[in-house]
């Protein structure tokens, strides 16, 4: 019976370990090597000027989030995304904020079918820019994923 | 009897074991991750420049090198409030654009040193003490792409040093107080009164409002209530160009904004 005993407690703490390692198994946002991996796309014109990381939960329902970039007249940009850990994420890029009937769509991801996940744009006109981040429904809710935003600047 | 029992004791710690790893846990991080995305979304992300950035904006337009306009490096050990120290850590990271800008290599590696310094009062030694900064910028007097380099992987560092401790936030309080220096020097740099630079002062409309939301985001425990008033205040002299779609603010209105922002900017430099 003890032999048993020891059977199921191994079993059952092997079966523990391995269902833990499998919940817990979201892919970490290392900001910094997705950063790195941007940073090739900024050379030789432009050099860094700032940065954003929005993280996401995987979700049963689609989830999205805006954020306003402001960028001065005359002067020369490139936005760059790294979206590797976040499949299925859409960026779309606007000329006005969320919730203005006439905002033109300057930019979406979903056109350039860029399977690595690395999107660039250099904006043709130097006012705000809205970027949009959608990301659809999921089946591997609570799953985490990160989009890291690079802006480069022509200084 | 006694191998159904130990069947269904089997089964019994299974389960309870699948239970508990796949469910226990994840719901719990879900709840709590939820409720953090919630409140976000709601919320729009503020991205802001670099001071860099502003800097070269002014400096691009023409804006000359005035000396003695700076921050003095020996006020870093009067700001003993966490407030007065992100603050002035964004005056000079300002200043330090300013002199790299203007090719006072000399001048930027004695704000260096004033960063560093402040830095180790808020807590981010690491950034500027890992980069051995002051070398390259040394090496590479006179350089002016190679300077700018510099410090816009300086910026990065930062911003990823920030992000990695879970302080963002502190970003937009640097970028309040570099963005109220580099007005300031636009300001009273501007001797001759370029069309140029009143433009790009102008232009600065665009960016006031991201920071002070921007910085009421980060201000949960009101420490910096005093620091979005000044800034509002800032914003009422924009008003023609964000309300009117006016391209320039005229001749009298550019002086009643450095009056203001002289005032403020100063208030800010005392601690």
């Amino acid at each position: 019976m003890n032999k048993k005993l020891i059977k199921i407690l191994v079993i059952a703490l092997f079966v523990f370990t391995y269902t833990t390692s499998i919940a817990q198994e979201t892919v970490e946002c290392d900001a910094t090597s997705l950063k790195a991996t941007l940073k090739p796309f900024l050379m030789p014109v432009y050099k860094y000027d700032s940065s954003n990381i929005t993280k996401f939960t995987f979700k049963a329902e689609k989830q999205g989030k805006e954020i306003e970039v402001p960028l001065f007249s005359s002067e020369k940009y490139r936005l760059l995304f790294n979206a590797s850990t976040t499949p299925g994420l859409e960026i779309y890029i606007y000329d006005k904020p969320m919730g203005k009937s006439n905002r033109k769509l300057l930019y979406a991801s979903k056109s350039k079918n860029n399977k690595e996940g690395l999107y660039s744009y250099d904006p043709e006109t130097s006012a705000p820019v809205y970027v949009t981040y959608i990301l659809p429904e999921s089946e591997n809710v609570g799953t985490t994923g990160c989009v890291v935003f690079l802006l480069g600047y022509k200084f | 009897m006694k191998k159904l029992s130990f069947k269904l004791l089997f089964s019994l710690v299974v389960i309870g074991a699948l239970m508990y790893s796949c469910g226990g846990n994840q719901e719990t991080d879900e709840v709590t991750e939820e409720v953090a995305e919630e409140k976000t979304t709601e919320e729009v992300t503020y991205m802001l420049p670099s001071p860099l950035q502003i800097v070269s904006l002014f400096k691009n337009a023409g804006l000359e090198y005035v000396g003695g306009l700076t921050n003095v490096k020996e006020n870093v050990n009067i700001y003993n409030s966490k407030t007065a120290q992100k603050l002035n850590f964004g005056v000079y990271a300002a200043d330090m654009a300013y002199s790299i800008t203007n090719n006072q290599t000399q001048e930027a590696i004695n704000y260096l040193s004033a960063l560093r310094q402040m830095s180790e009062k808020i807590w981010m030694t690491d950034v500027f003490n890992s980069a051995g900064v002051a070398e390259r910028l040394e090496k590479n007097v006179g350089n002016q792409d190679s300077l700018t380099s510099i410090m816009a992987d300086m910026q990065m560092e930062m911003d990823e040093y920030l992000e990695e401790n879970g302080t963002s936030y502190t970003g937009s309080i640097i970028f309040a107080g570099a963005w109220i220096e580099s007005m300031y020097l636009a300001l009273n740099s501007n001797k001759n009164s370029s069309e140029k630079i009143i433009s790009r002062l102008s232009e600065q409309a665009i960016i006031i409002g991201n920071i002070i939301g921007a910085v009421k985001q980060a201000n949960e425990n009101k420490e910096f209530d005093e620091i979005i008033a000044s800034l509002e205040k800032i914003e009422g002299s924009f008003k023609s160009v964000n309300e009117d779609s006016v391209n320039t603010l005229t001749p009298e209105q550019i002086e009643g904004l450095k009056v203001m922002v002289t005032e403020i900017r100063n208030n800010l430099i005392k601690g």
